[in-house]
């Protein structure tokens, strides 16, 4: 069984390593390797959409990735899904002020609560953790609590019972069921594939 | 045929009504006669409700515009294919296709057991036309789809006017999934009718022993099948068509198919407790009702808009009704439980906490627990509305954030429970089947940990997946490796005659595979790279190992819209690879502007490309070009989750007696093994 256990393992390694270079050389790839592009003369590379600060400064990337695009398709500003059909332009406009509020200074904070007033609380992509916003955080754990807490008193019991001496039970002792209901239930489920 | 479908409608509904009544009367009165009759009635809603889609097909395929749903979602260039999937791209038509599944659905169950469960059949049969009926009422009063335009002059004649081209199917629709996409999900919604009408049924007339869970479990098999597919394709379609790079956006519309997706798979799971022990029987009662009032309630959240979504294109204010029919259907399921509770008693025991009965306990509270996670982010904006006035956003990273964690140790009870045995798990067995899966999953870890993963959930994620991959893997190894030594067959006959014996457990294992490869696929969503850059013709970009120059912008012209089309090269490394071609398209109809994204697709990741027109500062067209490693992993999965599905679906050629009590210690490959000796060697 060793052998086999070792090439299962070696197999997964193998694996492994595959996905990860392929992710790795996906991500660590050169910027741009022209040797084989046309003759007809490599292009020049094209410009970042906009201003060279949008979609590389991490501090917009933070900043955009906390706010809604307002235009009604309710993502995530960045990944507005008009702005590849139709160029959304309330998502240029929110872009273009994160960058403008940025390049005067003006702290994260700040440029949210600027955005929460000029459009609303919704703008928040997720709830701010206060008052009873709170709620909508702390509702799903505290209810998978409860589950957890549930399912384990649930197995105590049922531990318990299992533990208890094998007495006749319901499902266990044929000679409690009549012979009608025993007919009826042989009758019933003659039919029927359990695997 | 306006005329003659909306007559077939009406005569739908009374149908409806009186095979609701009359089976009531039948049960009540225990009349042969009138249950039979009700019993043909529910059977005759199909042709009738078969005609009355026909006719409004028909309105499509011959373009007439005097009936306002054709003019609202048909145009006189839309493509064939497109005019018999606009019945269900509005309001009227997709309730009027809702009823008109539930009716095949109907027709499926009463027919099949024309001559089975006398007992038992009524009360589906009344469940299942009082469902139906609901839905004709909404179709013959609240979305009629066979209004007619008119114009009410000074006198008050009114004069059936026709528009001349149509508005035209919305452009979003205009893709071929979604031909496909809304027929499997209203499948899948339509189909949790029939479990839920059977556990009524059962609840109701005190069915004995667990035969109604064998056969409610097929029907939720096959109503899950149809929901995993359309939940699938309508990720796929978003992926393809939306054009933002994403598969899953936690729309409430995507969120509602979810919530029943995820109680049906708690169903699957916890009904083998019931079958094999007798085991929760009130929990699996119940999440019958939960799949089936989250499916009215998806329907709901989609037709009302009552929260937002991209699927606004189907809102109406028809929200009132559902949220009457969901009131009504709460109230029957708590009063009928309460007045049967006595009926679901069962002799719950367990004998080891290391059990299979344990895990399978802990699956449905995680299941359980991420369906209420999605049920609370998607009403929260509602509620918070309503508590403080102003409406906030529940967006995808609330989603994520709660949902991730909950998913992984799903992922993790996925290859746990396959290595615990019914009623008692020795720690030796616990240790022998449990530490080459965990050591190759920690190897996989930390090969990836190596190479620079340090994206913490992808890594976990990794980690359990090989880990789920190689407790299934080895399920099939030892079993078949059994048959092998007793049989002289190869090692692949002997998995196919292992699959074959048992098609439940292995189709089940070849689902929680195909899982595996979506979570994994999921998990490279942690290394998307995006760029967006103005691409004129002769320059080029750079993303990744890619690298795309523009040859050129091309018009083309479709059927019914004019197209702007990028020519992009493609080169990898350096080295030409292919052409893209992403487009932007204008619907003169609707006046509106879509695109289509070109994508090339490998194992290790899609290149997605989309062009978005020409940027107003500038007027050079603006291309967006993502990254995004493994999707294909996540189509690949859903194939084979489809084809376990289909396989557990089908009857086993041989298999373990029905109802039979599990030895202590017997374990999952054992099972399909009938000889006493192989057991003791698989385990």
């Amino acid at each position: 069984m060793k052998w086999r256990a070792a090439s299962v393992v070696l197999l997964m390694l193998a694996a492994g390593l595959w996905l990860a270079a392929q992710t790795q050389a996906q991500n660590s790839a050169p910027a741009g390797n022209m040797s084989s592009i046309p003759d007809s003369g490599p292009g020049a590379e094209g410009a970042a959409a906009q201003s060279a600060v949008p979609e590389s400064n991490p501090r917009v990337q933070r900043i955009s990735h906390q706010l809604l695009c307002m235009c009604g398709c309710d993502q995530i500003l960045p990944e507005c899904t008009h702005q590849g059909s139709d160029r959304c332009l309330t998502h240029d406009k929110m872009m273009a002020e994160v960058e403008h509020r940025l390049a005067s200074g003006e702290s994260d904070n700040l440029i949210l609560q600027s955005f929460v007033q000029e459009y609303g609380p919704q703008v928040l992509v997720v709830p701010p953790a206060r008052g009873f916003n709170l709620t909508a955080w702390l509702m799903p754990i505290f209810v998978s609590l409860a589950g957890l807490t549930l399912a384990i008193v649930v197995v105590q019991r049922w531990r318990a019972r299992g533990l208890k001496p094998a007495t006749a039970s319901a499902a266990g002792d044929p000679e409690k069921v009549s012979p009608e209901l025993l007919k009826r239930a042989r009758e019933e489920t003659r039919d029927e594939d359990y695997s | 045929m306006d005329i003659f479908g909306s007559f077939a409608l009406i005569l739908a509904l009374i149908t409806a009504g009186y095979a609701f009544i009359a089976g009531i009367v039948g049960i009540k009165t225990r009349n042969p006669l009138a249950i039979k009759s009700a019993r043909r009635a529910s059977l005759v809603m199909l042709p009738l409700l078969t005609l009355t889609a026909g006719c409004l097909i028909y309105g499509f395929f011959t373009n007439n515009f005097s009936m306002a749903y054709v003019a609202e979602h048909s145009s006189v260039h839309l493509p064939l294919l497109y005019k018999f999937a606009a019945l269900w791209s509005g309001q009227e038509g997709s309730l009027l296709f809702w009823s008109w599944l539930l009716s095949m659905w109907t027709f499926a169950v009463l027919f099949t057991n024309r001559r089975k469960h006398p007992e038992l059949m009524p009360y589906v049969g009344v469940v299942m036309a009082g469902v139906e009926f609901f839905f004709l009422l909404l179709n013959n009063f609240a979305a009629n789809p066979f209004s007619i335009l008119g114009v009410t002059s000074a006198t008050g004649a009114v004069t059936i006017v026709s528009q001349s081209n149509g508005h035209g199917l919305n452009p979003l629709l205009q893709y071929p999934e979604m031909v496909i996409h809304p027929p499997m999900l209203y499948l899948g919604y339509t189909g949790m009718t029939v479990p839920f009408a059977f556990a009524m049924g059962a609840l109701l007339a005190h069915y004995p022993g667990e035969k109604w869970i064998h056969l409610t479990r097929r029907w939720m098999m096959a109503a899950w099948l149809f929901l995993t597919c359309g939940i699938l394709l309508g990720m796929h379609w978003a992926y393809a068509v939306l054009g933002w790079g994403g598969y899953w956006a936690w729309d409430p519309v995507e969120n509602a198919s979810l919530m029943p997706w995820l109680t049906g798979t708690a169903f699957l799971h916890s009904v083998m407790m019931q079958e094999k022990r007798g085991m929760m029987r009130v929990w699996n009662i119940w999440l019958v009702f939960a799949g089936f009032l989250l499916s009215i309630l998806g329907t709901f959240l989609t037709r009302s808009g009552v929260v937002s979504s991209v699927h606004a294109f189907a809102q109406s204010s028809i929200g009132g009704w559902f949220l009457g029919f969901l009131a009504i259907l709460i109230t029957f399921c708590i009063w009928a439980y309460w007045q049967n509770r006595d009926y679901l008693k069962s002799d719950n025991q367990l004998d080891s906490v290391v059990s299979r009965e344990s895990s399978f306990l802990f699956n449905n509270l995680v299941l359980l627990a991420a369906a209420f996670a999605v049920l609370w982010g998607t009403l929260f904006p509602v509620l918070s509305e309503a508590v403080q006035g102003s409406k906030i956003s529940v967006g995808p990273p609330f989603f994520n954030r709660v949902n991730v964690p909950i998913a992984l140790f799903l992922l993790f009870l996925t290859g746990v429970g396959p290595l615990l045995a019914w009623r008692k798990t020795s720690m030796e067995s616990l240790r022998r089947n449990f530490a080459w899966p965990m050591m190759g999953g920690l190897v996989a870890g930390g090969v990836a940990f190596a190479y620079g993963f340090r994206e913490f959930y992808a890594l976990v994620c990794l980690i359990l997946a090989v880990f789920v991959a190689l407790t299934v893997g080895s399920e099939f190894f030892r079993g078949a490796r059994v048959i092998q030594t007793h049989s002289g067959l190869n090692f692949f006959q002997s998995v196919g005659r292992l699959t074959m014996r048992n098609t439940r457990r292995y189709g089940g294992y070849i689902v929680h595979l195909g899982i595996v490869l979506i979570f994994v696929g999921i998990a490279g969503q942690a290394f998307n790279v995006k760029r967006r850059v103005d691409l004129a013709p002769g320059s080029q970009m750079t993303i990744g190992p890619y690298t795309l120059y523009c040859q050129n912008f091309d018009q083309q012209n479709g059927p019914n819209y004019t197209a702007e089309e990028a020519t992009l090269e493609v080169f990898q490394n350096g080295r030409p690879t292919m052409m893209l071609f992403p487009e932007r398209r204008y619907f003169p109809a609707s006046g509106v502007i879509e695109t289509m994204v070109s994508i090339h697709s490998s194992l290790a990741r899609d290149l997605y490309v989309v062009y978005s027109g020409p940027d107003p500062q500038n007027n050079k067209p603006v291309i967006h070009a993502y990254l995004n490693p493994l999707v294909k992993w996540i189509w690949l999965g859903g194939i084979v989750v489809l084809l376990g599905t289909l396989l557990a679906l089908l009857p086993s050629s041989s298999g373990p007696s029905p109802g039979k009590p599990q030895p202590a210690g017997a374990g999952s490959a054992a099972e399909a093994v009938p000889d006493e000796d192989i057991l003791e060697r698989t385990r």
